[in-house]
């Protein structure tokens, strides 16, 4: 058995002590950094919306590379079109055509869906409705027949007994994103959709 | 106190009783630093250190992306403004078209008009009734279409603006709001071009807007117009223009 004198007990156990602490000290603090490393504190804190943050820029990234690509396109037309006159002409229609679409002052044919909903809507279910259709890709809608363009307010379209919502764009995405579990009409208001192969929307 | 003060002793006699509680002590913490199982990834998704840095290179891209955009359209400006000049043969179609796409939101333009701060509340930032949300912009915008508005934009902080245009959304995604895919954050300036009367009103009209006043008085919502901003400037639409299905 070890025997120490007063004075060297309290110094050792002072020093066992100092050890002691020093020891656990870094050992909480390499467990804490482990539990960091593999995600557990912040994690437990956000869960899922990191997921959900990246899968959203991942999409819009891609929407932008579409648009970046289209505009590099358009400039090596206009780059075309600077010496010839009938690239020009062509350009020149395009752009006419897009800019009629966006204005809604032509009508309008694609593929798309439809939507049908028997009940009546409110306010805030019509503007969130939109919103999302437009999220998912639509190029142009109409509602109960009556073409819907960026200016439009939903507020004509209120409390009407039944919805006949047409919209055009890729119809399969359309479709899922509106019958989807948890997707718009789930979310937003109870109806139904049926994709369509072409739909005539009117001008405004 | 001497029963005490006889334990004390009886510890101070014997060292060995700290180096047995050391070595349980540092037993166990080291038993369970080695006995901590790393986790498999057993679902599709990534660690969140992996999301984390995934986000950080997603969104750099997207910022490279949108100044390649941005200085895409500057040469097609300018490329169009040398064929204006130079095909005259064609001025009135050319003009046709530029008016079309001055009003399809698609150049700058500066106008009178409002600008109105949307921002979380100050005191109650952990309360979701008091921080702003991407469906109060949405109703602010159709209440602001409706009342005349010819352009809109939503400016967060940072001064990153995007313009509401005709494929635009507004989503809140976790605690941000995404418009034409750019990430925004608060505070929120909704910039309207049109008679200023007119949207003054519309903002002050506490029936239209119900779901944003009652979380004004209630819940300390920062809501109101911009002193002094009556000359307002839109940025261009930059958002999606691929119409890819719709036809003439």
């Amino acid at each position: 058995m070890l025997k120490f004198n007063s004075t060297t007990r309290e110094v050792v156990s002072k020093l066992l002590l100092l050890a002691a602490f020093l020891v656990l000290g870094l050992l909480i603090a390499s467990q804490y950094l482990l539990y960091q490393k593999m995600g557990f504190t912040q994690s437990s804190n956000d869960p899922g919306g990191k997921a959900v943050r990246v899968s959203n820029l991942y999409s819009d990234n891609n929407k932008l590379k579409d648009q970046l690509n289209d505009r590099e396109t358009q400039l090596n037309n206009l780059q075309d079109a600077a010496s010839n006159n009938d690239e020009l002409q062509k350009l020149l229609d395009e752009d006419k055509a897009k800019y009629q679409i966006i204005l809604g002052v032509v009508p309008v044919n694609g593929p798309g869906v439809t939507i049908d909903i028997n009940h009546q809507l409110v306010l805030t279910q019509l503007v969130d409705l939109i919103n999302a259709l437009r999220n998912s890709g639509s190029e142009a809608i109409a509602v109960n027949g009556k073409r819907v363009i960026t200016t439009t307010p939903m507020e004509s379209f209120v409390d009407q007994a039944n919805y006949k919502i047409e919209v055009i764009g890729e119809k399969d995405v359309l479709y899922e994103s509106v019958t989807r579990p948890g997707g718009i009409l789930d979310l937003i208001t109870y109806g139904s959709a049926t994709r369509s192969d072409n739909l005539l929307l009117p001008k405004v | 106190m001497p029963k005490f003060q006889k334990i004390k002793e009886s510890f101070i006699n014997k060292p060995w009783i700290y180096l047995g509680v050391i070595g349980i002590v540092l037993g166990v913490v080291l038993g369970s630093q080695f006995s901590q199982k790393i986790p498999r990834i057993i679902s599709p998704a990534v660690s969140y250190i992996a999301l984390d840095e995934m986000q950080t290179n997603l969104e750099s891209e997207q910022a490279n992306l949108k100044k390649s955009l941005s200085s895409t359209d500057g040469k097609i400006d300018e490329l169009n403004n040398q064929i204006e000049i130079k095909q005259s043969g064609k001025k009135d179609l050319i003009n046709e078209v530029e008016t079309l796409k001055r009003k399809a939101g698609l150049t700058d333009v500066s106008a009178p008009g409002i600008s109105v701060l949307l921002d979380d509340s100050d005191d109650r930032k952990n309360n979701p009734n008091s921080i702003a949300h991407a469906s109060d912009m949405r109703d602010l915008v159709n209440n602001l279409w409706i009342n005349g508005a010819t352009a809109i934009s939503i400016e967060g902080a940072g001064h990153i603006e995007e313009r509401v245009g005709p494929t635009t959304s507004i989503d809140c995604i976790v605690n941000t709001v995404l418009i034409n895919g750019t990430k925004i954050v608060p505070p929120f300036k909704i910039k309207a071009i049109g008679n200023r009367e007119k949207l003054i009103s519309s903002i002050n009209d506490q029936k239209a807007l119900k779901l944003i006043y009652d979380r004004v008085s209630k819940e300390g919502l920062v809501f109101h117009i911009v002193d002094g901003e009556t000359m307002i400037t839109v940025p261009k639409f930059t958002g999606s223009l691929t119409f890819k299905n719709a036809k003439i």
